[in-house]
């Protein structure tokens, strides 16, 4: 007899074989559903070498060595299309699970599309709530002037003291302090986007108030207008003379040329009517331009190009430097002295007198630069005018863009408060919690993309403005930080809004993980609660069944004194003696009526024995089927109290399972979002670091006449931006790992929690059979209880030389012990199997795992080190040998429950017993055990090679021996098979391939009024399923 | 014949020059043992030079007489078996389940079809056309093949 090493004892494939790992694998073990991409990939990977070894192969020449490698590859092939099969079967089940995903999707998608349709009318209805608060207000403003006017009213009709008086001035400070207040929230609120229109009576108001402190009053603006146009018709008159190179050549021709004479005139006009005067007129003109939307931008842009023109001809006059006090002294020190005091200095600052006494030496020089300086200006002021008006214009639509945004802002921003307390209000259903956190998301992100559309558009604005600033040659310093504070805003708000948004989706998923967590618990609580109702009624039937029985057991007492007390009154009254017993032992009625006949009781008291002992019969046989309806009953419910068990487990695996899947999901966004941001945040501040240096280096170049001191400070620039730079990357490179080991912590954990349910359900499936097992052996009792009774009661019979059935009882009660070792037997062997299985699954997740990180870490297989799909399996399948070898082991000591077992030599650690056959192996069926020579024939060879070996003289050597030995007649009839074989072969793949392209339709009509086809084409199956609704068949009336 | 003698290794045969009788054994029983000159229970590094010598002989001999016809159609309609398998690996077609299984049919027809050929019946035939008697033990591999190519 020969005792083989651990892994030869159960194999793998009889488990596959025997459809119990199979099932198990596909349909129960969810988890290991998981690896199929995982599986699916190493298989194709495989498949696709496989495939080069075949097509690179020939037979002609190969050598034994080959063929050899050839059979291996057949093998694995074999195993690969087994496993393959497999992981079809798994995607089926999953494109049904996919199915009823999409349509809880599609139910979702709808029920989204109708709360946003709810949520752009709620929108809508807050825009319009803001014309009905200024409607309100304005009503407010009426009722209080009505009530003041009615107060005047009654104060001129001498009513002051009245109480009529008293009560309307109650309301009316009522009503005035309550439009005053509105009127403050709603200034508040204009002020708030940016709205100042409200302001323009205020404006209004204080330029009337500067004018009459002044003096003066309106009906000037026309005056002070035509002056305006005179000043800019001037500008151009003198661009046009500029541009014609027509400048004054003397002194007194540039004090009275055309530049000069529209100063002059200019001067003129604010020296006739006062620079109050000017100023409160500009005020009144600038307030009734803004009261049309055209009007603002008109005016806004005039005074922009105003402004623009003097810049750019202050520019060009810049260009004479110091050349032009010469010209016009008078001017730029009248200037300032205009702006310190106007009314002592107008006259001296737009004479004409002074600068008409200019020095003529320099002029000379002084008008030779003149001559090229203001070439081209008059292009570059349309230039100017034209960006300034596209500015106001980009400014202005802005800020009506703006407005919109900061009321959806406003809107959401209360919307979002109010359903973020819903979600978190724990009194409320997940539903609702849940859907409050959805739409608290949702809102919280356009709110969010509304924040960067703001700071947007103050970017585009800001280049703008740098690029109006470059073309007027003006010093873009200040426009530069401006475009940098608005791009840094920029980058906040993105940042804030991934934040926000990160943070609303985590909101989410708390509430859903309660929410399972919940469910969990409440499925458990059920569970229990399920049980211990289970147990109860349990308790309550085996009460039940237990009262029957002793109501059983009273019957037959009952029975049997009554029958003996009516034979006892026969034997009194006759005198006779009777025994009862006796009696009631014979089964043959001719007998019975014989002896009863023998007592001479008379007609009539025989009658009324034989009636007795009839009765008694009839009852006995009442009671005893009374007993095998019990005994069916417990049987019944013994097995309906699995199935519960069983279901109620089920259930448990499948939440557990679903919590899993999201917790996976929920961790693996989260971490990968985390990152994303990360990396962005990383990014812009590398971008602003190197934006900052630069800047830091113009400044440096505009800044810092020496050139070595600049060229030092550059490099100390370039040096800091280095390091920072290596900071920010150092920074990142430690978020980045913090992110991924919380990704490996999450990975670990939910690779325990996958063991943590596996065990549990192992655990649940082992107590299930352990139940039933102890179920069954009751159950099995009771059968060999009752038989054993049975027995007696027909040894009796058989004893007294009566007919009885001892044979066929005792032939009952062997089966049933032999049924309660069998299932005895049946209960071990499950336990052992469900261990292997777990085994075997630990080990093949650690190695698949294992694989999947090797594949990720060397895609290529570089260097061939790549673990391979049949590698895992083997290494579970070998773990799976060493568990099977241990519980064989430890089986081996209940070898009572084992027939058919046979005994080996002790070896190693495992010593039973003391004689030398006191190790026991069980086999499976179809497994072989060698005998001690034949197993000494092949020591030291593992089984795999003893049966390669077979199977390699089979497969290779033996085929052709015999085709060797072919006689000539065989041989020719052979190849003449051969040829017919590769013909049909042609045709059957000829054939194939057009079967495999022609369409196939399959109709299933199982169920009146609903039926499926399925057709399949090039390998694509497209399956339809149809339902007809027909009337009912159900008959009404009679 | 070749006898080879190698330190601490027992005698044995490896090449075609070994009886056929040798020959017909290893093939009826699959025990390497037999290619022992003489034969005693192997232990695993003797196997491993057996099958090594196995191996020498068995190419000597293909390189000789070849493969049989029928060998030859039988393997390449397995590779062809093998290569539906793993086109249906990678497609995932299930019509090709049809083809396997009828590929798989016919390798069953065509190895059983190989079994009509007996050692007996070729000793036989070949004493009958050459009007001698074989002596198994003293005929070497090579010559009965020969014999029997003759015969064919």
């Amino acid at each position: 007899m020969y005792k083989k090493a651990d892994s030869d004892i159960l194999k793998h494939d009889n488990l596959v074989e025997e459809g119990i790992f199979r099932d198990f694998f596909l349909e129960e073990a969810k988890e290991v559903v998981a690896f199929l991409p995982v599986m699916q990939t190493a298989l194709e990977k495989t498949a696709k070498s496989f495939q080069g070894f075949y097509s690179d192969f020939r037979v002609d020449n190969a050598t034994i060595a080959d063929l050899k490698k050839l059979d291996e590859y057949i093998k694995q092939t074999n195993e690969l299309a087994l496993v393959s099969e497999k992981i079809n079967k798994a995607k089926i089940q999953t494109e049904k699970e996919y199915e009823n995903l999409r349509k809880a999707k599609a139910q979702a998608d709808k029920a989204e599309i109708e709360t946003s349709k709810k949520k752009s009318d709620g929108i809508k209805k807050e825009k319009d709530a803001y014309g009905q608060l200024s409607a309100e207000l304005a009503k407010l403003k009426r009722e209080a002037k009505n009530l003041g006017s009615e107060l005047i009213a009654l104060d001129k009709a001498g009513k002051k003291n009245t109480s009529e008086y008293k009560a309307l001035a109650a309301q009316y400070i009522v009503a005035k302090n309550s439009a005053a207040a509105l009127d403050k929230q709603v200034k508040s609120l204009d002020s708030s986007v940016g709205d100042n229109q409200r302001k323009v009576g205020d404006y209004k108001q204080s330029i009337k108030d500067a004018a009459r402190e002044l003096g003066l009053f309106g009906g000037t603006s026309g005056r002070v207008l035509s002056i305006l146009q005179l000043w800019i018709q001037s500008l151009k008159t003198s661009r046009a003379a500029t541009e014609e190179n027509t400048v004054a050549t003397t002194a007194a021709e540039a004090a009275t040329s055309k530049w000069g004479r529209a100063f002059s005139t200019v001067g003129k006009a604010v020296k006739s009517i006062g620079l109050g005067v000017l100023i409160a007129i500009l005020g009144s003109i600038a307030a009734s331009f803004k009261t049309t939307e055209k009007g603002i931008v008109q005016f806004e842009a005039v005074m922009n190009s105003i402004g623009s023109v003097i810049k750019v001809f202050i520019g060009r006059l810049g260009q004479f430097g110091s050349g032009v006090l010469q010209i016009i002294p008078a001017l730029f020190k009248d200037i300032s002295n205009a702006v310190k005091n106007a009314t002592n200095d107008i006259k001296e600052f737009f004479g004409a007198t002074e600068q008409a006494d200019l020095p003529t030496n320099n002029f000379a020089e002084a008008a030779k630069k003149m001559t090229t300086a203001f070439d081209g200006m008059g292009k570059a002021i349309e230039e100017v005018i034209g960006l300034e008006k596209e500015l106001v214009t980009l400014r202005r639509q802005n800020r009506k863009d703006n407005l919109e945004d900061i009321a959806i802002i406003r809107v959401y921003a209360s919307e979002v408060e109010k359903l973020n307390q819903i979600a978190d209000d724990q009194t409320l259903s997940f539903s609702k919690r849940e859907a409050a956190a959805g739409k608290a998301l949702e809102f919280l992100k356009k709110s969010a993309d509304a924040e960067v559309r703001i700071k947007e558009r103050a970017v585009k604005v800001a280049e703008k403005d740098l690029e109006v600033r470059k073309l007027q040659s003006e010093d873009t310093l200040e426009a530069q930080e401006h475009l940098a504070e608005a791009l840094d805003q920029l980058d906040d708000a993105q940042t804030k809004r991934d934040l926000k948004y990160l943070q609303g989706e985590q909101r989410s998923r708390t509430i859903l993980i309660k929410k399972m967590q919940n469910e969990i618990q409440l499925l458990e609580q059920t569970f229990d609660k399920e049980k211990e109702l289970r147990d109860k009624e349990i308790a309550d039937q085996e009460k039940s069944f237990a009262q029957r029985e002793h109501l059983s057991d009273e019957l037959n007492a009952l029975s049997k004194e009554k029958y003996e007390n009516e034979v006892s009154k026969i034997s009194e009254a006759s005198g006779k003696i009777i025994d009862a017993n006796e009696l009631m032992q014979i089964s043959d009625e001719e007998l019975l009526a014989a002896k009863i006949k023998s007592f001479e009781l008379g007609d009539k008291a025989e009658d009324f024995l034989l009636k007795s002992i009839t009765n008694r019969k009839a009852e006995i046989k009442g009671i005893i089927d009374q007993n095998k309806t019990i005994n069916k009953d417990i049987n019944a419910d013994l097995k309906k109290q699995q199935d519960v068990r069983h279901q109620l487990s089920n259930e448990q695996l499948r939440t557990a399972e679903i919590n899993l899947n999201h917790e996976l999901k929920l961790a693996e966004k989260n971490l990968a979002k985390q990152k994303e941001i990360l990396k962005k945040q990383s990014e812009n501040k590398k971008q602003k670091l190197i934006e900052d240096a630069a800047f830091e280096k113009k400044k440096v170049d505009d800044e810092i006449a020496s050139a070595e001191l600049k060229a030092k400070k550059k490099i100390l620039i370039e040096e800091k931006l280095k390091n920072d730079l290596l900071q920010n990357a150092n920074d990142l490179a430690d978020g980045l790992s913090a992110v991924d080991k919380k990704q490996a912590e999450a990975d670990q954990k939910a690779a325990e929690l996958r063991k943590k349910i596996f065990d549990d359900v192992t655990e649940g499936i082992q107590q299930g059979l352990q139940q039933r097992s102890d179920l069954q052996q009751e159950a099995d009792q009771r059968d060999i209880d009752f038989h054993t009774r049975m027995m007696e009661i027909q040894a009796q019979q058989a004893a007294a030389g009566r007919d009885n059935v001892l044979a066929e009882e005792q032939a009952a009660a062997t089966q049933a012990e032999e049924k309660k070792i069998q299932d005895q037997k049946r209960a071990l062997e499950e336990q052992k199997t469900i261990t292997i299985i777990k085994t075997f699954l630990d080990t093949f997740n650690a190695a698949m795992e294992k694989m999947a990180a090797q594949q990720k870490a060397n895609p290529t297989n570089e260097g061939g080190t790549n673990l391979t799909f049949f590698q895992a399996i083997g290494e579970a399948a070998a773990a799976t040998g060493a568990v099977s070898a241990a519980i064989a082991k430890l089986f081996s000591g209940t070898g009572s429950y084992y027939e058919g077992t046979d005994s080996l030599s002790s070896t190693g650690n495992i010593q039973i017993g003391t004689g030398k056959d006191n190790l026991l192996i069980r086999a499976h069926e179809g497994e072989r055990i060698f005998g001690v020579e034949d197993s000494a024939k092949v020591e030291g060879r593992t089984n795999k090679e003893i049966i390669n070996n077979a199977l390699m003289f089979e497969n290779l050597y033996v085929p052709q021996f015999k085709a060797s030995h072919t006689t000539t007649t065989q041989a020719i009839e052979q190849k003449h098979d051969a040829l017919m074989t590769a013909a049909v072969t042609k045709e059957i793949r000829e054939l194939r391939n057009e079967i495999a392209n022609k369409p196939v339709i399959d109709v299933s009509l199982d169920k009146l009024g609903e039926w499926t086809r399925t057709i399949q084409r090039n390998g694509l199956k497209t399956i339809i399923h149809h339902k007809n609704t027909r009337s009912s068949m159900r008959r009404h009336g009679g | 014949m070749k006898k080879s003698k190698k330190l601490s290794i027992p005698e044995h045969y490896d090449s075609l020059d070994a009886p056929i009788f040798v020959w017909n054994k290893v093939h009826e029983t699959s025990d390497l043992s037999w290619l022992l000159v003489s034969r005693q229970p192997i232990v695993k590094p003797v196997r491993d030079i057996l099958e090594k010598a196995w191996e020498k002989i068995y190419d000597e001999y293909l390189k000789e007489f070849g493969f049989s016809d029928q060998f030859l159609v039988i393997k390449e309609k397995e590779i062809e078996v093998a290569q539906l398998k793993l086109e249906y690996i990678l497609t995932g077609n299930r019509t090709l389940l049809t083809w396997i299984a009828i590929g798989e049919d016919e390798l069953t027809a065509m190895k059983g079809d190989v079994g009509r050929g007996d050692f007996m019946q070729s000793q036989i035939a070949i004493e009958n056309k050459f009007k001698f008697q074989i002596n198994e033990m003293t005929t070497s591999i090579r010559k009965f093949y020969s014999y029997l190519k003759q015969l064919k």
